[in-house]
């Protein structure tokens, strides 16, 4: 009968940022990966902050294979026939450490995991973890490849549909409204071709994001990330919004996002390299489960910790943070020799003391806001309609700016304005 | 965004192209039997991002596994008592170079 101390199911940020710690700390720790290896399972957009997980790790990302750090943020509102954006830079962002890089996961996460292995953690790959092994009500091992392992305590880091938290009765089956579905391309172009396109030096980097059209005014939002040499386009789709009428075929979503005026000419003579997909967990606050129970814990995705902040997703520092905090109660409760969930418990203690679920409650509102689909469809129609009679020269006199915004902003406009401004107060 | 067409299937075909995929083992997700002709299956038929769900007759749904990039739409969306859904086999399925 194999015995560990540790065993992680699931390779990505969250279990190997555990993997990673426990090792450090000395504990026997084996991680289950379903992959060929770590990364080659794992979609983001990509984009990673580090300021809140940097002191977390301080010894990693001297030499983290990141992509580039961004200097140049840019936000786009799309209608069928025009666009606004504003881009912004400033020097703050150039400054040493940078706090966001873009990332392409199958190569970060590899290359974390051998950093994990040389701490001391066993990474088993091309393994999947088929089930839980409970023993006296308890969660005591897993069965992976045809084999019974044991354990003092499971991580269970299978990411954001958990099919492993459903066995071990911390989630039910998700629910739609909770999710979103991403899909991606990695565009293949020259290092130089993207430094010129996108105004940038070196290993600078922009981020862009886009609402409006590019999900036909349904909740979500489109991204464009450069990489060192490649960029990273897809777009974001609330699960359920294809109960809201004609139903949307996302391959089609993306393919006219690549076409459109507002990218065409970004990616011209660009190579697809990869098309991918993956689901995101969007409940927020209310969509957390319980993190813990005797002998398992839940960390990352598989716990619902991913965050839609309106223009942008974040998983990745919750998954690595929740990761490193799911590692210090596994050692809080080595010392005390029990790993039952009241030991276990302080897992959430340290979530509640950390950024993680700070964040959470302080955009518990985040969900009711961004579901209002006047965001998605009346705003960008408002904004690129303003922006169309300001530039418009007529023939004839031209009316005064004044006169030529009040024309589109009625009474009844600025009142709902007003009321949805109410709402991103809370956001 | 004038450009409003489907992408054609052979276009989607290409796309899943750029990908590795590492075949074999039992089909990791299944229609429970009976239930092919669930009208609650409809909305997967246009959200799964690789194109792998059909009408194949009008209110007859059919799944395909080959080139299924695992994210988990389906089993989201159509729930338990529609389909049987389990990742692929350990070194199996989509293996992403960039991710
Ligand atoms: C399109 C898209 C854009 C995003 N953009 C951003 C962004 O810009 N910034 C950001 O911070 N976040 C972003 N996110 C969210 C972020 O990617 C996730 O929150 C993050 O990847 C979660 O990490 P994780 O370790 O919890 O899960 P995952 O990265 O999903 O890892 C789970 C791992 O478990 C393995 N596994 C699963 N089941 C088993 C099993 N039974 N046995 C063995 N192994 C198993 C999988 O193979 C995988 O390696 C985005 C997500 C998507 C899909
Ligand atoms: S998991 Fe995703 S890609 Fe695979 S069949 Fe389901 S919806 Fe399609």
């Amino acid at each position: 009968m194999e015995r560990f101390e540790v065993i992680i199911a699931g390779g990505g940020l969250a279990g190997l940022a555990a993997a990673y710690t426990l090792a450090g700390a000395g504990v026997e720790t084996l991680l289950i990966e379903r992959g060929d290896y770590p990364g080659s399972k794992n979609v983001t957009g990509g984009r990673i902050y580090l300021n809140p997980v940097r002191d977390l790790f301080p010894d990693l990302w001297a030499s983290a294979p990141l992509e580039r750090y961004i200097v140049r943020e840019g936000a786009a509102m799309v209608t069928p026939e025009r666009s606004v954006t504003f881009f912004y830079r400033g020097d703050e962002l150039k400054e040493d450490p940078p706090q966001s890089y873009s990332v392409l996961r199958a190569r970060f996460d590899r290359w974390f995991a051998e950093e994990a292995e040389a701490r001391g953690a066993m990474i088993i790959p091309k393994t999947k973890v088929q089930d839980l092994i409970r023993q006296n009500g308890r969660v005591a091992g897993v069965v992976a490849g045809g084999d019974e392992l044991f354990a003092e305590v499971v991580l269970i880091c299978d990411g954001a549909l958990s099919p492993l938290g459903e066995k071990a009765g911390l989630r039910t089956w998700p629910s739609p409204r909770h999710f979103a579905l991403g899909v991606k391309e990695v565009i293949a172009l020259d290092a130089a071709v993207i430094n010129e396109r996108f105004h940038l030096e070196g290993r600078e980097g922009a981020a862009h994001l886009y609402v409006g059209d590019v999900t036909r005014g349904r909740f979500g939002g489109a991204f464009l990330y450069t990489n060192l040499e490649s960029v990273s386009l897809g777009l974001v789709l609330g699960l359920d919004t294809n109960s809201a009428g004609e139903n949307l075929h996302v391959p089609s979503l993306l393919e006219d996002f690549k076409a459109s005026p507002e990218i065409a000419p970004l990616v011209r003579g660009g190579q697809g390299v990869e098309y991918s997909a993956h689901v995101i967990p969007e409940g927020g606050y209310g969509g957390l489960g319980t993190l813990y129970g005797d002998g398992v814990l839940l960390a990352g995705d598989a716990a619902g910790f991913a965050l839609n902040l309106g223009f942008t997703v974040r998983g990745m520092e919750y998954a690595l943070a929740s990761g490193y905090w799911a590692a210090q109660a596994v050692m809080e409760a080595r010392r005390a020799g029990r790993y039952d969930g009241a030991t276990l418990a302080c897992y959430q203690r340290f979530l509640e003391e950390s950024f993680v679920l700070k964040d959470f409650r302080a955009f518990r509102n985040n969900p009711a806001v961004l579901a209002n689909p006047r965001l998605f469809r009346h705003y960008p129609e408002l904004a690129a309609g303003i922006l169309k009679d300001i530039y418009h020269v007529p023939a004839g006199p031209k009316a005064r700016l004044f006169d030529t915004v009040r024309s589109r902003l009625s009474l009844g406009e600025l009142f709902m304005i007003i009321k949805d401004l109410k709402g991103f107060t809370k956001l | 965004m004038k450009d409003r067409g489907r992408i054609g299937e052979g276009d989607l075909k290409a796309k899943l192209g750029w990908d590795v995929f590492k075949q074999g083992g039992e089909p990791h997700i299944r229609i429970r039997p009976g239930k092919e002709g669930d009208p609650r299956l409809r909305p997967v038929v246009s959200l799964c991002p690789a194109g792998l769900w059909r009408e194949e007759k009008p209110g007859t749904f059919t799944v395909t596994v080959d080139g299924c990039l695992e994210c988990g739409t389906c089993r989201i969306l159509c729930g338990p008592d529609l389909i049987e859904w389990e990742y692929p086999e350990g070194g199996l399925g989509v293996q992403f170079r960039f991710g």
